[in-house]
């Protein structure tokens, strides 16, 4: 029989003080417990260093000038000695079976990349959301195709879904070292979406594996960076049409995936050019509009909001009152049926 | 391989204690025992050692030495260790995990070397001040890519040249051959400042050093401490560098090649202390400053101009310092105007 895999867990923090010791604690009530915890501290200028002390004898602990993300999960790469690597950002936890059921599922499938599994969204109150995969249906569609026997696990291919939404939770994942040697670490350019990038260029050669339990949650702060949902949403959309460009001029996108990746592009053009149009930022928006009719030439919306940002404001002004007032003559025509 | 980690301390037993707590949790491979030195403390610093000492599967010594001063402390501590590498914390600073593990295989693959020391971080109240010491200075991170071993973290050579123009290598980092130290000396007692220096320099001179270039440590500066607020950390800094120099010139160790470079760091400190007396109108010992530096380096021409203008009277003094304000008065609205 083979021996137990050795499992290395990378905590990247920074600035975290008032979390990283209860992400640390979800590490050490794991009840898989051949696993080695790296603390990359990111250049944190806080107390985190003598928050951690009282796990000294557990952990490895380095400190690094502030690099970013990318560059600190990649620190902790080049210092992990066991052949599965799992993140855990620092505000995240773990549930305690998270290690053993991704683990025995590699073992059960090691022709797999990458794990991933539930998770939830938790504040310093309460628990916000209590299952993220569920709310995506294309999820829980790709889970079912790709279903192992009758176990709550999945395994399959996931590059085209990935491009259309990203439902991995970076502290969700572990993935094998000899497959990060073989697609490169984490881009340390981008300050952003690095997860999603990095999760692409796997899906390009690894089928993916899912555990459908709720094994991580996802802290939602107050001070956190992400900002309002709205310009998340742009951010996101920013980032993914950065990454796929690359990818595309690169020519590291499969034969097959090209016509799903020209179609996800001109969607991810035609959201971030409809928010810049919203906020009269016509030049922008029409940059984003001609994008989008070059990867798919015919789609009509483009064309028309790229000649409407050609008008002028007061024009596209009146024409929106003119929406709004016939939204609201429906609304009446609605309520007066009722 | 034993090794001996020695912790001078003098009257604070609050900061002991929690250092203690963090070293009970050095996880360590190699045998080592710990050596803690009461520099005539009247607290109670000798109660909490001794509750220490039986938690702990580890020795622990305790050491008095009465005579004040780190160096003496140190010395005592050395006197009394039974490892065959010394290392040394402060009560104030924290070690990272592996700290030893790495030192001592860089001083295993480097067998000529007398003295490991690694990367450090400097915090204060306000929060980490500077997160690297080793890579944010230009020279010190010249050495170091001189003499790297591969692309590993580990860099192996002479440093005296170096050393003379800076000193960066930190107490709390160290991990010191006990046989080189029988060979080089002690710690210099007289020094109340920069003692450490001092005994760098001799083991530089004589011995090949190794960095890891990891932060390992880190590095308090206190408010209320021998250091204070930077401004005045920086001079009493330059002070004690300038006096260890000066002592290794009158002894004549400095070899001839390197006088120069020696000379003008003496030059320099005396500089940067002078003119913050100047700024602070003690004229006087200002121009006792800037005498001292030039007797050192007499081609330096600014410090001649500071010496003649700490003759000139408070009044014109500050009749220019008052011109000066002026003329960059009107030249900062021009800067900003653009804006």
């Amino acid at each position: 029989m083979r021996s137990k895999p050795l499992v290395s867990v990378i905590i990247p923090t920074y600035n975290c003080e008032a979390y990283v010791g209860q992400a640390i604690s979800s590490v050490l009530a794991q009840t898989y417990d051949h696993n080695e915890i790296i603390v990359v501290d990111d250049g944190s200028t806080d107390t985190t260093r003598t928050v951690l002390v009282p796990y000294w004898d557990r952990i490895c602990y380095v400190y690094q000038e502030n690099r970013g993300l990318a560059a600190a999960r990649n620190t902790g790469i080049r210092e992990a000695k066991g052949d599965l690597i799992a993140f855990l950002d620092a505000d995240d936890i773990w549930f305690p079976t998270k290690l053993e059921l991704q683990v025995a599922a590699f073992e059960n499938r090691p022709e797999a990349g990458l794990a991933f599994a539930d998770f939830m969204d938790f504040d310093d109150t309460r628990v916000t959301r209590s299952s993220r995969l569920h709310t995506w249906p294309q999820a829980m569609a790709w889970f079912d195709r790709h279903r192992v026997g009758e176990i709550e696990m999945a395994c399959g291919p996931m590059y085209e879904e990935l491009l259309a939404a990203n439902w991995i939770h970076a502290s969700s994942v572990m993935v094998r070292r000899d497959v990060l040697s073989n697609v490169g670490p984490f881009d340390e350019t981008l300050r952003a979406g690095e997860d999603l990038e990095l999760w692409l260029r796997v899906a390009r050669r690894y089928p993916f594996l899912c555990v459908n339990s709720l094994l991580s949650g996802y802290r939602y702060r107050a001070d956190s960076l992400c900002g309002p949902i709205g310009s998340r949403a742009t951010r996101v959309n920013h980032i993914i049409v950065n990454v796929l460009e690359q990818h595309l001029r690169g020519h590291q996108i499969p034969g097959e995936h090209v016509n799903s990746v020209r179609r996800v592009l001109c969607q991810r053009y035609w959201s971030l050019g409809w928010t810049y149009f919203g906020e009269n930022r016509f030049a922008d928006a029409r940059r984003f509009f001609q994008q989008g009719i070059r990867y798919q030439p015919f789609h009509r919306q483009h064309w028309l909001y790229l000649c409407a940002s050609f008008l002028p404001l007061t024009v596209i002004e009146s024409i929106r009152r003119m929406k709004r007032w016939g939204r609201t003559l429906g609304g009446r025509a609605e309520t007066a049926a009722q | 391989m034993k090794i001996s980690l020695i912790i001078a301390t003098r009257n604070r037993c609050q900061q002991l204690g929690r250092c203690l707590a963090h070293v009970e949790r050095l996880h360590c491979e190699y045998d080592w025992e710990l050596v803690i030195v009461d520099n005539g403390s009247s607290d109670g610093t000798a109660e909490v050692v001794q509750k220490f000492a039986e938690q702990v599967d580890f020795d622990v010594k305790l050491v008095h030495e009465p005579r004040p001063g780190l160096g003496c402390a140190h010395n005592a501590g050395i006197a009394s260790a039974r490892g065959e590498l010394v290392a040394f914390l402060d009560a104030d600073d924290v070690w990272f995990p592996k700290k030893l593990e790495l030192q001592v295989e860089a001083l295993q693959a480097h067998p000529d070397a007398a003295l490991c020391f690694t990367d450090f971080l400097e915090f204060d109240e306000s929060g980490v001040t500077m997160p690297s010491r080793m890579n944010t200075r230009v020279n010190a991170r010249g050495w170091f890519e001189r003499l790297q071993v591969g692309d590993t973290e580990i860099a192996c050579g002479t440093m005296y040249k170096e050393l003379l123009q800076a000193n960066w290598i930190h107490t709390s980092s160290v991990l010191i051959r006990k046989a080189t130290l029988s060979e080089v000396g002690l710690f210099d007692g007289a020094f109340a400042m920069g003692e450490d220096y001092d005994l760098w320099l001799r083991i530089a001179k004589m011995y090949p050093v190794v960095c890891v270039n990891r932060v390992l440590s880190d590095y308090r500066y206190q408010a209320q401490s021998l250091c204070g607020p930077l401004k005045f950390r920086r001079l009493v800094h330059s002070r004690g560098i300038a006096q260890v120099l000066e002592k290794h010139l009158r002894a004549k160790s400095v070899p001839s090649a390197l006088l120069d470079v020696a000379a003008e760091k003496v030059s320099q400190c005396y500089s940067v202390v002078g003119w913050s007396l100047f700024r602070q109108n003690r004229l006087a010992e200002a121009r006792s400053l800037f005498r001292q530096g030039l007797r050192y380096h007499p081609s330096d021409l600014l410090l001649w101009l500071y010496l003649c203008a700490s003759f000139l009277p408070l009044t014109i003094v500050e009749g220019i310092r008052r011109l000066r304000r002026w003329v960059s008065a009107l030249q900062g609205p021009a800067e900003t105007a653009p804006h």
